[in-house]
């Protein structure tokens, strides 16, 4: 596919020169990745919205499919959890209460660095997810 | 997708389920799918991409996320035949190069899976809650409301839904220790 329509700039010479020197291989001019996938605007980062999961909006179901346009990063909201005090409160006692099953023999666990495994995933998915690498 | 110069989220849709149908093809793990997506959608974060190259990044980042994820992993040409040519070797290996530099190397994403695991682990592994779980993880990728959803709470949401879709009971509180969800 054409990926040089914009890049039309260059001289006459330019194109000459080029053509003598691929005049076997009728391949496109090489564009490196660097200028075609450009850096994205700043200003986006600033722009996403949370979905409040405790507001009651049943009535606005987001499911109508009318979602080409081009706007509808804030039409569409993002599902980012929330907790209420209530939520905090109830796993609060939950972890206190819970007291998991030690397996030792269970391999795919690695039951003796479960905790410090999954603390540490819990860190690195944060900075991983799409909309916080910036 | 709202800083991305010529994409819309309904090519987001169809690039998922494109790769979705690769995936398959290569019978790959499901790991490989989430990975495969995060990759996209971290890489489409700081970059614009053309229309006309946005498989070339799906196409990539299935690459890419294959030779983590997986044992044996599909071979560039064999990714050059699923583009059906649209693409050249040497295109797929400097769209690797490149998108990897742009992520820093940083391909270690714990995705759903683990964390649906350890979920499972607290429900000793019933069959039902965990294969429905497991489907439900896989249309969240499709819809672009769940790309800013942290895994563990995507593996939550999906293991809380399915139990009560199978009657197995509103929560269990289990599954909220397993995944420290706050």
């Amino acid at each position: 596919m054409p990926s040089n329509i914009n890049n039309n700039s260059s001289s006459l010479e330019d194109i000459e020169d080029a053509e003598l020197i691929v005049i076997d291989t009728p391949e496109k001019p090489h564009i490196s990745l660097e200028d075609q996938f450009t850096q994205v605007d700043d200003e986006f980062h600033d722009s996403r919205s949370t979905m409040d999961i405790d507001s009651d909006d049943s009535a606005t179901e987001p499911d109508e499919e009318d979602d080409t346009t081009e706007t509808d990063l804030s039409s569409r909201r993002l599902c980012i959890p929330s907790t209420t005090k209530r939520d905090r409160e109830e796993l609060r006692i939950v972890r206190n209460n819970f007291a998991e099953e030690y397996d030792p023999w269970d391999t795919s666990m690695v039951p003796e660095y479960a905790e410090d495994i999954f603390r540490y995933m819990r860190e690195l998915e944060v900075p991983l997810q799409p909309i916080s690498l910036m | 997708m709202a800083h991305q110069r010529e994409l819309s989220w309904q090519m987001r849709r169809v690039l998922i389920d494109w790769i979705i149908q690769v995936h398959s093809r290569f019978h790959l793990l499901p790991e490989t799918l989430f990975l495969t997506v995060n990759i996209i959608d971290r890489f489409l974060t700081v970059r614009n991409v053309p229309v006309d190259k946005l498989q070339l990044v799906g196409a990539t980042a299935l690459f890419i996320a294959s030779k983590y994820e997986e044992i044996t992993c599909p071979a560039v040409e064999e990714i050059v035949f699923m583009v059906d040519n649209g693409y050249r070797g040497e295109e797929v290996l400097e769209a690797e190069r490149f998108m990897v530099n742009m992520l820093q190397f940083e391909l270690g994403w714990p995705g759903p899976m683990s964390f649906l695991r350890r979920i499972s682990k607290a429900d000793d592994y019933d069959a039902n809650t965990r294969t429905l779980a497991k489907y439900l993880l896989e249309v969240t990728i499709i819809d672009e409301r769940f790309v800013a959803s942290p895994p563990s709470f995507v593996a939550a949401v999906t293991h809380s839904l399915a139990r009560r879709m199978l009657n197995k009971g509103y929560w269990v509180t289990q599954d909220e220790m397993h995944t420290n969800v706050d």
